[in-house]
């Protein structure tokens, strides 16, 4: 038969001071983890809703990223002219990108680089999810520039109506524009023409995105099997836009998700000895309580359930001041560069049931490690050990 | 004829310090009947609390025959010692050993968990153990709101609750003030004469002893002195 579990319970309000401290670590490693894995999770989101399931980007082989990639005008030409682009008000929806980064002081200090995407004035044929909230679009051919709501919020002096120069040339910011959340608000749009010829990047871009006319994946399919047979293909490759970003964000999500891995597994080792500290104390000072439940006829199995409880209920304790603390990050916008594309990429901490779920359970078997040493000690102590008066 | 509850065959406890070994108890015999009153006396060191644990299946003898209310305690394992404590004995401490964090009521209600019983044959068990010590009006305080003869006579309502047939007391007077310590002795007496449990009380104290019907004496672990204190001129 168990010993009662207001036993195990009042026992820890009674020792306040020790449960506490213990309570604190595995919240702060819960804290830790959480953030961690919300940050993870929130910039996954982020990238993995970039994209439409519609469209195919073609970089160059090898390429993980538009920056990391060149496709030369005549390859693209080639492209724009299969029968697996679709037709939007009966033009090919297709576009040539370039994308080039600059760095930029950021709010807070500190510079951060800024993907910069010179776009066709048909680009939203493409990017559905682009939609203007502020200003206007610019004028092709102007030194006009749209700017991503993200990026607008993490940038210092750069808004709606100021200028921003890049290389030789001095850019008026006419407008900002959401895109659905994704990666795309971080970015600065303007004229691709211009672009190319600021930079001289005459002849080659970075992507071509385009609508595919069946399915994407069919697109793909089709597209790759020229690649293998038509020599002025062969230097580039095609995946769904969709696959594209889901890519890159698996890179940096799996970084952060293995730094943490790191963190929490140190973290956990000093949590876990503070546990198994608080919960040698908690059986040093009542041995005789203990002496006195073996000598009642509770069994030993029912003295190391009642202090593993009591070390579960300090872990369940931790774990629900932990997520509670780690529950106001949630929503919280934040940024950080994507490795995989060396720039700027805004988000929020996304703090899912799945991630509190995995941290209650990390919670418990901390306290489960914990306990299990003390609450051996506890019940198989020997009775007229235990009752001897110290 | 007189029923034994107790018996004891060439019982010995040897216990090993460093490179000495230790006699408590050596080559011990002695009957105990049932539903009588003993008072274990000896100067420190002389075996009484060894053989209190040995009766009450905390200890286990080094040789000899332990037999209580009917069962050699030798052939029990460490669970079917718990169980059998559970059904036959209690203990009464010096320093109470209440569990601080549980009221009075749910300190006596500890060993009946232990029972097959409802909740509200539990209750009727506890209202009434605590009844018999005096207690029921304070059954929802913590031990400590209580004054050290009220500790202990919860207790005792904690080793009643159960209905032993054995209550073995370890100096239950040792911690008291002597007005509470008379108290608990009439109540121990009471225990005895009203509900006919055999009482086995370890003291160094001569007027707990006077209390009793027989007086054990230990010294180096073997029996020095058995008084029969019924017969004896008070």
């Amino acid at each position: 038969m168990a010993i009662p579990f207001v036993y195990s319970l009042r026992s820890i309000a009674v020792r306040k001071g020790s449960s506490a401290m213990a309570v604190g670590g595995i919240a702060l490693v819960v804290v830790v983890f959480v953030t961690l894995l919300s940050l993870a999770a929130g910039f996954r989101k982020v990238v993995e809703s970039s994209g439409s399931a519609q469209n195919v980007i073609v970089v160059r082989k090898g390429a993980d990223a538009e920056l990391q990639s060149q496709v030369r005008r005549d390859t693209a030409r080639t492209i724009a002219e299969l029968p697996i682009v679709a037709a939007v008000e009966g033009r090919k929806a297709v576009v040539f990108e370039s994308v080039l980064i600059v760095a930029r002081p950021k709010q807070g200090g500190g510079e951060t680089n800024v993907t910069v995407r010179g776009a066709p004035p048909n680009a939203r044929d493409v990017h559905g999810e682009v939609r203007l909230t502020q200003g206007r679009w610019y004028t092709p051919g102007s030194n006009e520039a749209v700017l991503g709501l993200g990026l607008a919020r993490r940038l210092r002096d750069v808004g709606l109506g100021q200028t921003m120069t890049i290389g030789r040339n001095t850019w008026h910011i006419v407008g900002l524009f959401e895109a659905g959340g994704s990666a795309l608000e971080s970015e600065l749009w303007m004229d691709g023409d211009l672009l190319q010829s600021a930079f001289r990047r005459d002849d080659v871009y970075q992507s071509v995105l385009f609508r595919a006319a069946g399915s994407a994946p069919d697109a793909v399919r089709q597209l790759t099997a020229l690649i293998d047979t038509d020599p002025r293909l062969r230097s580039v490759q095609a995946m769904t836009e969709k696959e594209y970003y889901q890519k890159q964000a698996r890179l940096m999500a799996e970084l952060i998700t293995i730094l943490g891995g790191i963190l929490t597994t140190i973290m956990s080792i000093g949590a876990i000895v503070g546990a198994t500290n608080t919960m040698y104390a908690a059986v040093s000072q009542r041995k005789r309580e203990i002496g006195c439940l073996l000598a009642m006829g509770f069994t030993p199995e029912a003295v190391w359930m009642a202090f593993m409880l009591e070390s579960l209920l300090l872990a369940a304790l931790g774990a629900a001041l932990g997520c509670g603390l780690s529950l106001l990050f949630n929503g919280m916008k934040t940024g950080m560069t994507n490795w995989a594309t060396f720039s700027e990429t805004a988000f929020e901490f996304l703090v899912t049931p799945q991630i509190l779920a995995i941290a209650v359970v990390l919670s418990l078997l901390m306290g489960f490690v914990g306990g299990v040493l003390p609450a051996f000690h506890a019940a198989w102590m020997k009775v007229v050990d235990a009752l001897r008066r110290a | 004829m007189s029923e034994p509850i107790i018996e004891l065959r060439h019982v010995s406890k040897v216990y090993h310090k460093g490179s000495a070994d230790i006699h408590p108890l050596d080559d011990l015999s002695l009957t105990i009947d049932r539903g009588d009153f003993v008072a274990l006396m000896g100067p420190s060191g002389s075996g009484k609390t060894t053989l209190l644990n040995l009766l009450g299946g905390l200890d286990t003898p080094t040789a000899g025959e332990v037999l209580v209310c009917g069962q050699d305690l030798a052939g029990l394992s460490s669970r079917e010692l718990a169980r059998w404590r559970c059904d036959h004995v209690s203990y009464i401490f010096q320093a109470y050993n209440l569990l601080p964090v549980l009221t009075a009521y749910q300190n006596v209600e500890l060993p009946l968990t232990l029972l097959p019983l409802s909740r509200r044959e539990r209750r009727e068990h506890v209202v009434q153990a605590l009844e018999i010590v005096g207690l029921a009006e304070r059954m929802y305080h913590r031990p400590d709101e209580l004054s050290g003869g009220q500790e202990q006579r919860v207790a005792i309502a904690r080793a009643l609750a159960c209905d032993p047939e054995l209550l073995l007391a370890d100096e239950p007077t040792g911690d008291l003030d002597a007005h509470s310590a008379q108290e608990i002795m009439a109540l121990l007496i009471a225990l005895n004469r009203d509900y006919g449990k055999t009482i086995i009380v370890v003291t160094h104290d001569p007027k707990v002893a006077r209390a009793a019907h027989r007086e054990l004496h230990l010294e180096k672990g073997v029996l020095a002195r058995d008084v029969d204190l019924r017969h004896e001129p008070t």
